[in-house]
């Protein structure tokens, strides 16, 4: 009728997707063009190679007419602090520091790179420690990053370790919700608190718990009657 | 308390991660602490560089847009990475559709219409809408001018695609609960004129319908729609607030009581529950709690 039935049971990814891509992200663009002003701002001046920053389905429309660079969220590049970190003793007090820890700026180098290597490795090792609960991940998390390696997987750095990341990273804490959901008490109840679980993966989810939360609630016996 | 199912007496289950105490300030909103051997690195590698100021604009403006980030701390999102964006209020009308939108079809009830809401942003499709066939006439209009034509005209469609889908989802549940919405003043009064309008129409009809494919052929006393069946379910379908509702709570929204002989939830700041609509229906009314 007015809603289809399969988008009575809540969002579903595509629409997620599509809130998702009102977030801000910056880009590099590949032309040159003054303000333009759209309902949801004003956005530009785009003059490369400065960056400017557009609403993430500006930037997939302009990226897929090759007109801009998407820069990567920060937690999808590779090894951003490797550079933050290398950039810092290079330029600031190297000496300093290397005669303060006693050793060559190679090591720094050496133990800035294992230590900063790469985001989701962090991640993914502090997903796999924790647990009990769920690690914080921004709210569009899971679109962006798919989006992102969909359209523009050659702006990102080694798109495909990424993908193999994330892809590690979203089977963990699948399972971490499978292991949830055989708990015992998580359907008896009327409540779950499901803190940093994202709206995408809820709603993987939420259709067959209410559903179940719903069948136990009337095989409870009332206890009002008594 | 213990979590993941440990105690089931409470009937309330709990995955969330449990150490994001009050002490947590913004920093490490992450709760992600440093692996191991990790710390004494960096704490001296902070320590020396302590004494060059100022300590923030190590990226020479050159930007990687993260601002106040530290070594010190090896969370892998910023605060402003994971924070849930600013306020309904503060938002443009687009946006903010959104979120309205996200909450309609969350919820089983029918919210509130937002009329003014939809009006503004009506309002400025259709001078958009002028600008846009004005500029397509004038043949003067340079090339990068129709480049940025089909930017507005893009949005455009997302902003109409979204009052469509807010506005179907309203009418699914209005024709859903349309026998209810009659003589229900409360809810009549969060739907919109031309809504109420059709609310009743519908009614009407159904009710027609039914009188004459049906009603009509049966006993007397078996011809009513409106009464409650034996085991107290009512003929007359109302919106049913004990649906659990995703919630993402923006305050403090203080406890709630699930149930009977269940300990109360604490609704804090920053977590999110799945939780009967009736228990949360005024925090998400005053915008403390956020619908998913």
């Amino acid at each position: 009728m007015a809603l289809p039935k399969h988008l009575q049971a809540g969002l579903t990814p595509d629409e997620l997707t599509f809130i998702a891509e009102e977030d801000v992200i910056d880009i590099v663009p590949l032309f040159s063009m003054s303000r333009v002003r759209l309902l949801s701002g004003i956005y530009g001046p785009f003059t490369p190679p400065g960056r400017a920053q557009v609403p993430l389905w500006l930037a997939l429309s302009l990226k897929r007419k090759r007109k801009c660079r998407i820069v990567a969220p920060e937690w999808l590049q590779v090894g951003e602090y490797v550079w933050e970190v290398l950039s810092q003793v290079e330029r600031k007090d190297s000496k300093g520091l290397c005669e303060l820890l006693s050793v060559s700026i190679g090591t720094i180098r050496f133990v800035s790179l294992h230590y900063f290597a790469e985001k989701l490795q962090v991640l993914l090792r502090n997903e796999r420690d924790t647990v009990e609960g769920f690690q914080a991940l921004p709210r569009h998390f899971i679109e962006i990053s798919k989006v992102l390696l969909d359209v523009a997987s050659d702006d990102l750095q080694q798109p495909g370790q990424l993908r193999s990341l994330l892809k590690d990273l979203r089977e963990l804490r699948q399972a971490k919700t499978r292991t949830g959901m055989q708990s015992e008490g998580v359907m008896r109840g009327t409540h779950l608190d499901v803190t940093n679980m994202t709206p995408l993966e809820l709603c993987e989810v939420k259709p067959f718990i209410i559903k179940a939360m719903g069948m136990m609630q009337s095989l409870e016996p009332e206890e009002e009657q008594d | 308390m213990s979590f993941y199912g440990g105690d089931d007496g409470d009937g309330s289950a709990r995955w969330g991660s449990s150490s994001r105490g009050g002490s947590a300030g913004p920093s490490n909103i992450t709760g992600i602490t440093a692996g191991t051997g990790s710390r004494p690195f960096l704490s001296r590698l902070e320590d020396s560089m302590a004494g060059s100021p100022p300590p923030n604009n190590y990226d020479g403006g050159g930007g990687y847009g993260g601002g106040g980030r530290h070594f010190d701390e090896e969370g892998v999102f910023s605060a402003e990475a994971l924070s849930p964006g600013p306020e309904e209020g503060e938002l443009d009308d687009l946006r903010r559709l959104g979120r309205v939108w996200v909450r309609e079809r969350g919820t089983p009830d029918i919210l509130a219409w937002e009329g003014d809401l939809i009006d503004s942003l009506l309002d400025k499709l259709e001078q958009q809408q002028k600008m846009l066939a004005t500029l397509r006439a004038d043949p003067a209009t340079s090339e990068e001018e129709h480049f940025r034509l089909v930017l507005v005209q893009t949005e455009m469609e997302r902003a109409k695609y979204l009052v469509r889908s807010y506005v179907r989802t309203r009418l699914h549940k209005i024709e859903k609960y349309s026998q209810h919405i009659g003589n229900s003043p409360e809810l009549q009064a969060h739907l919109s004129g031309a809504e109420l309008q059709h609310a009743r129409r519908y009614a009407d009809l159904v009710a027609s319908h039914f009188q004459h494919s049906v009603l009509d052929s049966l006993p007397e006393w078996m011809r009513r729609t409106d009464e409650m069946t034996n085991d107290g379910v009512s003929m007359v379908s109302t919106p049913n607030v004990d649906t659990p509702v995703l919630v993402y709570c923006r305050k403090d929204c203080g406890e709630i009581t699930v149930g009977r002989g269940e300990l109360p939830v604490q609704l804090n700041e920053g977590t999110t529950h799945l939780v009967r609509y009736h228990l949360v229906k005024r925090w998400i009314e005053l915008g403390w709690a956020e619908v998913l």
